[in-house]
């Protein structure tokens, strides 16, 4: 069976969102499938410049063909019409010149998936906002398994995806918030589809002595990984943790993990270590008592299954669904949806080292059951059996 | 939170966990109980402790904010924006928006005769349940009254058997003395 997996962005540069999804999935699948990446020559996510060079490359064992970004983004311009459409009444063509704006527009691409469509058994678009998923999905409905990587923000209301979501063949979704929100956005009760995931790379060492003694960080902290940027609530993080260090005295530090977009408030408890490898970075949870997950919009935290598969409780935003909704079944973190929950969850873990040892295990259990590597690749596997008996 | 509580932690049993298995819900029922049950004076009001300066605060904005060409384009639209009802109507297709606006009006108005449809049904089932009401409400006010009849008619019955088993035990004494009076 021969699979193409489609996204904006392709390459080992690029270290987190849909597209590290879909190179995990895409290397993980190929013990099985016969696969290929059909991408962007993008490598900027606001402008989408073409940057990596055109035609085929091998990626971790991976043929990667990459089609040239006809268009870059003017993000004034993309800035306004998106305005336009989200605060006003208007037409299918605002939406669809949003669409194009938003890129990457790669019509190449779409050709290339038309012109060859009959060389792949499935093609596996990740991430619906964008062009290619949108103008993909419409090229090959039939062979078309969209993977929406939706979050709740207000592009997902734009009526040209209530119609995306009922055209693939197959929707894997990321959580069953995810899922719950699409199907009553769009009734598309009837596509088939499953929750899957993905999976996370834990590497074989990491060592918490090793991450104290290179970043000199002594005694208890918590830990935040990710971009730091307002749109992940890193700004209410900041305030929060502030207040919550001057009411309650505890004397612990927050270290961030991630490039930042935003101004960190100089505090002697706040650490910002920038980005780091992946050794380091389970080395750094290792070392934590436990992982803040402050955002608001996500589809699947791929941070906080890390978390978890680190044993590592989890404190998350719970104006996330997402996040809500995994902190509840997993049993496994505590939400907050202002200060007061904020500290008196926070104070709880931190008072209790038996809680966080019980509930990181069964983090550990949520992430063993849910996300293996093993699970996630029979979930696709299953799901291909399923639309093969179908046909 | 005052200085004696500083540096605080939870005492064993403030909150009751089942460490064995652990029920989040439960536990966040818990902590969202005991904020509740805080006196309104004691509720913490959560002040910032610094203004986030972003440094590029998104990467749009960042775009949007810099460079000459940006500024006229700011000033431009600023000056064209009294006249923009009047581009907007030459520039866009004013016939397809009529039709639009017409097809949009065309559907309110058909959802409202649907709607007031609904409502002459519903006013309708009101109103005969309303008539429903009534008669049942005078159906149980006859069954008082014949109820109160039977009573008094069934008081009247005793009586009378009362009297009849009177009337029946004197004539009985009196069969007895006439017989006693033949036999003499």
């Amino acid at each position: 069976m021969k699979v193409a997996f489609v996204c904006q962005r392709y390459g080992m540069e690029i270290s987190g969102g849909a597209e590290l999804h879909c190179r995990w999935v895409a290397e993980h699948m190929r013990k099985h499938w016969e696969v290929e990446a059909l991408t962007t020559r993008a490598f900027d996510y606001i402008t989408w410049k073409n940057h990596y060079p055109k035609g085929l490359e091998v990626i971790n064992g991976i043929p990667v063909r990459r089609f040239s970004v006809s268009k870059t983004r003017d993000p004034v311009k993309f800035g306004r019409i998106q305005k336009f459409i989200v605060e006003n009444e208007h037409r299918i063509e605002d939406e669809l010149r949003w669409l194009e704006e938003e890129g990457p527009s790669s019509p190449p691409l779409i050709q290339y998936i038309k012109d060859h469509q009959d060389d792949y058994d499935y093609f596996v678009f990740f991430s619906y906002r964008y062009y290619h998923s949108y103008w993909g999905i419409h090229a090959v409905p039939q062979k078309g398994i969209l993977v929406p990587t939706a979050e709740k923000d207000p592009v997902i209301q734009l009526n040209i995806f209530k119609d995306l979501f009922r055209m693939p063949r197959a929707i894997v979704y990321n959580s069953k918030e995810e899922r719950e929100m699409i199907n009553a956005l769009s009734c598309n009760d009837h596509i088939p589809g499953d929750v899957v995931g993905v999976g996370a790379e834990i590497p074989s060492h990491f060592s918490s002595q090793k991450f104290r003694k290179k970043y000199r960080i002594d005694g208890d902290y918590v830990i935040y990984i990710g971009r730091i940027d307002e749109n992940k609530g890193c700004d209410e993080l900041f305030d929060f943790f502030l207040f919550f260090k001057r009411e309650t005295g505890l004397p612990i530090k927050l270290v961030l993990i991630g490039s930042t977009i935003l101004d960190i408030p100089p505090h002697p408890d706040i650490h910002h270590l920038g980005f780091l490898s992946d050794e380091m970075k389970f080395s750094a949870l290792d070392g934590s008592l436990l992982l803040v997950m402050p955002s608001f919009f996500e589809s699947l935290s791929m941070v906080t299954l890390e978390a978890w598969a680190a044993e590592k409780p989890v404190l998350a935003n719970g104006r996330c669904d997402v996040l809500k909704g995994q902190c509840l079944r997993s049993n496994a973190g505590f939400f907050y949806e202002n200060y007061e929950e904020f500290e008196e969850a926070l104070t709880l873990l931190l008072s209790s080292p038996r809680l966080r040892r019980a509930m990181g295990k069964n983090g550990r259990q949520y992430f063993m059951h849910h996300y293996t590597w093993e699970t996630i690749e029979q979930k696709y596997l299953s799901l291909v059996e399923r639309l093969e008996k179908e046909e | 939170m005052n200085k004696e509580e500083k540096g605080r932690k939870y005492k064993e049993g403030e909150i009751k966990i089942d460490y064995e298995n652990i029920d989040v819900a439960n536990i966040m029922d818990q902590i969202k109980k005991k904020i509740a049950q805080r006196p309104k004076g004691a509720r913490k009001e959560f002040r910032r402790e610094y203004s986030p300066a972003k440094t590029s605060p998104s990467v749009l904005e960042q775009y949007e904010t810099s460079g000459i060409k940006a500024k006229m384009k700011r000033i431009l639209l600023k000056l064209t924006k009294p006249f923009s009802p009047l581009i907007k109507l030459l520039i866009f297709p004013v016939y397809a928006q009529f039709r639009e606006t017409v097809l949009i009006l065309d559907q309110t108005n058909r959802r409202l005769d649907f709607l007031s449809a609904s409502i002459d049904e519903v006013d309708q089932r009101l109103k005969r349940a309303m008539e429903y009401t009534k008669l049942l409400h005078s159906l149980s006010h006859n069954i008082v009254v014949e109820l109160t009849k039977l009573k008094i008619e069934e008081e009247n019955l005793r009586l009378k058997t009362r009297i009849m088993e009177k009337d029946f035990e004197f004539l009985g004494k009196r069969e007895r003395a006439v017989e006693k009076q033949i036999l003499k």
